[in-house]
């Protein structure tokens, strides 16, 4: 997947979960091409294209196939029990004299079992206006994701870049009300960077993505009535029903615009170094529906998202390695909605249109995430031999639905601590690498819940839909995971591996709002082979 | 080349500039506004406010539903929330046991308001037959009729002092009545004329929306008491039973209507009506009893025109919760015994001596709750020629 999108995603699942184990996600992946240059490469989690002429390992590629599975029942109430995935990814790193280029393509197809309440594919996680259904069902997506950067170096003192991603993917189901789901995502990325001093670099980028989804319902079975929720937040949601609509059609479409402002300071000679990195973002998705038929608004979403992240390194000699990285991020989200009155043009075929009649904004979210984290590796040539992080991240959000009822208020702040260590072991002419992690999840005050549903009987999903959101959201948790790696050379600057990793997340609250959570975990496991040349 | 650089450098802060610009460009008011409606009421010719009791306006938004009790004004102010709104209001008029007011109508509230809601009179029982079986099971057996009643309304109804009457009916041409001009009041009593106990108005006997009784004229299996090869149902579960004591009537069940009017003592059994027949379930005003309406000569007549001495129980059209024309389908032609508010057009009798009943249709089934079809149009709301199911609740709707 396009590695910005992962960013992205996993900053606002970060933002609601506090779940993420270590900053370094890749170094661990001993397959990627990022691995080694993730750990001294301090630009590495720059998006900014010039960091590619700061990586140690400038050159290398990868190929990798894996399959990964994820079951349990402790999640949130749109995604499947029983998830399968194939991935297939190729993907590498060149040096020229003046430019270093990157690039990757990414194949997943992937079979679900048992997943209602979400119909939508790549949207903003934090985004409430999902059109669902609530019959279970099983299905299938593809994902095809490609991406290339590029670092020119104008002079010693001056670079600039430029990338470019997209991923694009397609869901389906065969169980009524059948729901086809294609979405791409888009971007471009230029920047450049500038040596001010022979110690400080001034980097700057941008970004823009450009997001488009298109989902379509279909019944084939129309003598059962089918009822599609135009979700908007905390439960509350408009409802069609296929007697009226047969199928359903709606469209996505976003952009969003990040901004990214890096200063490093690396004094030559010094066991110091610094980047500073401040980035912004701004975005909307906005829902269309009614396809050619006519037009109704299904709800905009904007947001934006400001972080800010101090990574600082520092080595004494060649065989210890240490991190130190603080970051603190703001995101918040507003969701408007669109009040309707269906109208029929008499004087031109008696076509139907939706007149807009207030627009309200129904939603604010509020995420505020502070992280710290100190790593330490011991290195034997300059490849970690053992290593050590703990993770600490505070994150807080806050959600306002306004419905008839007034202001509804959702609440949640979670403090999380990840230890992880790992361990390279020379075993034969290969490698044997092995990685534990341990965390948990708590509340540090209480949680403040309320739903935004207003509706009574068989139409109020707060027992199915809302408390499960929340409790999935904030409960305490307990997360434990490891992964084992071999790798041997199979040819001169070739190396064959091979890995498992499993990661488990066991719910430890007192499922107070969603009984059936109680005794539930999650559990992930992968397993593959790649080559490394 | 450095020229180059700081004028991309310069595109670039400006980009990463707008970004907070962006973010806050949009009306941050959070929240669902409300707003104030007067509902302004106009009633039909010949009804004032006063008239009207238990009048309620329903506001709906979506799937969602507020009740509000209005005084019996002219002008209601109420507090809505933002929204497409339908409302509707209905009252019951007082001295008349099917007249109602009714409005509806709509809005879009995003601003104060004045809403304008003109009221109708509709007539519509919230007790009604479900069920009538009087054609027999075997010819020569007189005694395996029944009556359902059924509540169709949203709120619990109440039996007491209901009365249960069988008019002539079968007409092919006016009766003496209609001849004479007199056509808001029926002739009741060729036979019995029989009531629950109770008086109108009191709430002894409740019955929930979309629950039903069985009034048999005996509670007893006539599969078993008639002759073999009969088509004739087992009654041993109805709730109520007809009760004529002084033609010899065997008593089954406890639960009993009485005689309030007899007219021929002879007559075995309630409402006999084997080719066809009329009925009504009529309420009186609240806080009378059936004993007491049937006693006062002032509601006895006999026939017009006629030297006979007879005498009728007179039941205004006012007074009829329901009425049921059942018509002989032998018949070429055949004249309504009702005022259209009442029962525009019968429904022709099922087969005689077959076993079978006419029944109401079933518009809906809502949670496993029938609604009834009732346009006082039996042709329209009855099928005739339909199995014996009497207590049983339906699980289809009627096409």
């Amino acid at each position: 997947m396009n590695r910005y999108l992962l960013l992205c995603l996993a900053t606002a699942l970060a933002a609601q979960q506090a779940k993420a184990q270590t900053e370094f996600a890749n170094a661990a992946n001993l397959w990627h091409d990022g691995a080694v240059n993730e750990l001294y490469n301090i630009r590495y989690h720059s998006f900014n294209p010039t960091r590619l002429a700061y990586n140690s390992q400038q050159t290398t590629g990868e190929a990798l196939v894996s399959y990964n599975l994820t079951r349990g029942d402790f999640n949130n109430a749109g995604a499947p029990d029983n998830v399968n995935n194939l991935n297939v990814q190729l993907g590498g790193l060149k040096h020229f004299e003046r430019v270093d280029v990157s690039g990757f393509l990414h194949y997943k197809n992937t079979s679900y079992k048992n997943q209602e309440w979400n119909s939508t594919l790549f949207l903003n996680p934090n985004n409430p206006f999902v059109l669902a259904d609530s019959v279970t069902s099983d299905g299938n997506i593809e994902t095809f994701a490609m991406g290339a950067a590029l670092s020119y170096r104008f002079n010693p003192k001056i670079k600039g870049g430029m990338g470019a991603g997209l991923t694009v993917g397609s869901l389906s189901d065969q169980t009524d009300p059948r729901p086809k789901t294609n979405t791409s995502r888009f971007n471009i990325t230029v920047g450049a960077d500038a040596m001010l001093t022979t110690a400080w670099t001034l980097g700057l980028a941008a970004r823009i993505e450009l997001f488009s989804s298109n989902l379509s319902y279909t019944i084939v079975n129309p003598l059962i009535n089918h009822r599609y929720f135009l979700m908007k937040g905390m439960g509350d949601y408009f409802r069609r029903s296929s007697g009226e609509d047969a199928g359903y059609q709606r469209d996505y479409k976003g952009t969003t615009f990040t901004g990214e402002l890096s200063a490093t300071f690396k004094p030559s000679g010094s066991p110091f170094q610094n980047v500073v990195i401040l980035s912004a973002s701004a975005g909307n998705e906005k829902a269309t529906d009614g396809g050619s038929s006519y037009t109704f608004k299904g709800g905009d979403y904007h947001f934006t998202h400001f972080a800010l992240k101090d990574r600082f390194m520092f080595s004494y000699n060649e065989h210890v390695l240490h991190h130190i990285i603080v970051g603190a991020e703001m995101g918040s989200g507003n969701s408007d909605w669109y009040d309707q009155k269906k109208l029929t043009d008499t004087e031109h075929g008696n076509i139907s249109y939706y007149e807009v009649l207030s627009k309200t904004r129904i939603q604010k979210q509020q995420d505020m995430v502070v992280t710290a984290e100190y790593r330490f590796d011991r290195l034997a040539d300059r490849q970690p031999d053992f290593y050590a992080s703990l993770l600490a991240t505070l994150a807080n959000t806050t959600l306002k639905h306004y419905n008839d009822n007034g202001l509804q208020k959702q609440q949640w702040t979670n403090l999380s601590l990840n230890l992880t260590v790992g361990k390279h072991f020379t075993l034969g002419k290969g490698q044997f690498n092995a990685q534990l992690n341990a965390g948990y999840v708590m509340p540090v005050k209480d949680r403040q819940f309320a739903t935004g549903t207003n509706v009574s009987g068989s139409d109020d999903i707060t027992a199915v839909y809302v408390t499960r959101q929340f409790e999935w959201a904030s409960a305490k948790r307990v997360c434990l995971g490891g992964f084992a790696d071999y790798n041997f050379p199979v040819a001169k600057a070739v190396r064959l591996g091979l890995f498992c990793k499993v990661n488990s997340t066991l719910y430890e609250d007192d499922a107070q709002y969603f009984a059936d959570f109680k005794s539930t975990s999650l559990t992930q496991g992968e397993f593959g082979v790649y080559v490394n040349f | 080349m450095k020229k180059t650089f700081l004028k991309t450098l310069g595109a670039l802060l400006a980009i990463v500039g707008m970004v907070p610009f962006v973010s806050c460009s949009e009306n941050d008011e959070p929240g669902v506004k409300s707003y104030e409606v007067t509902v302004n009421l106009t009633f039909p010719e010949g009804v004032d406010a006063a008239s009207v009791q238990d009048l309620k306006l329903v506001t709906t938004k979506g799937t969602v539903s507020d009740t509000i009790s209005l005084n019996t004004t002219t002008a209601e102010k109420i507090t809505l929330a933002q929204g497409q709104y339908t409302f509707s209001v209905s009252g019951k008029i007082k001295d008349d046991a099917t007249a109602h007011v009714v409005a509806t109508g709509s809005a879009d509230v995003y601003a104060d308001q004045a809403v304008t809601l003109a009221l109708q009179t509709i007539y519509q029982s919230p007790l009604v037959f479900k069920a009538l079986y009087t054609t027999g099971g075997v010819a020569g057996y007189v005694k395996d009729s029944y009556f359902e009643i059924v509540n169709n309304s949203d709120d619990v109804q109440y039996l007491d002092g209901l009365i249960l009457s069988a008019p002539t009916g079968n007409q092919t041409k006016a009766n003496a009545w209609q001849a004479a001009g007199i056509t808001d009041r029926y002739e009741c009593g060729q036979g019995t004329v029989v009531a629950f106990p109770g008086v109108s108005g009191g709430k002894e006997y409740p019955l929930q929306p979309g629950e039903s009784v069985v009034v048999a004229n005996d509670a007893a299996n006539h599969s078993e008491l008639a002759n073999a090869g009969n088509n004739c149902p087992d009654l041993s579960n109805a709730d109520w039973e007809i009760q004529i004591t002084n033609s010899g009537d065997p008593s089954y069940i406890d639960r009993t209507l009485s005689v309030i009017f007899q007219s021929n003592q002879y007559m075995k059994a309630f409402g006999l009506g084997f080719f066809g027949r009329a009925y009504i379930l009529a309420k009186l005003p609240d806080g009378m009893s059936p004993e007491s309406y049937a006693a006062d000569a002032n509601n006895l007549m006999t026939t017009p025109g006629s030297t006979s001495t007879m005498q009728y129980l007179m039941i205004p059209s006012k007074y009829v919760l329901d009425a049921v024309d059942i018509w002989n389908s032998s018949n070429e032609n055949n004249y309504a015994t009702f005022l259209p508010k009442d029962d525009a057009q019968g429904v022709l009798a099922s087969t005689a001596w077959a076993g079978k009943c006419v029944r109401r249709k079933v518009t809906k089934i809502v949670n496993g709750r029938a609604y009834y079809q009732d346009t006082n149009n039996s042709s329209n709301d009855f099928l005739n020629n339909q199995p014996l199911t009497p207590g049983v609740k339906p699980t289809e709707v009627d096409k």
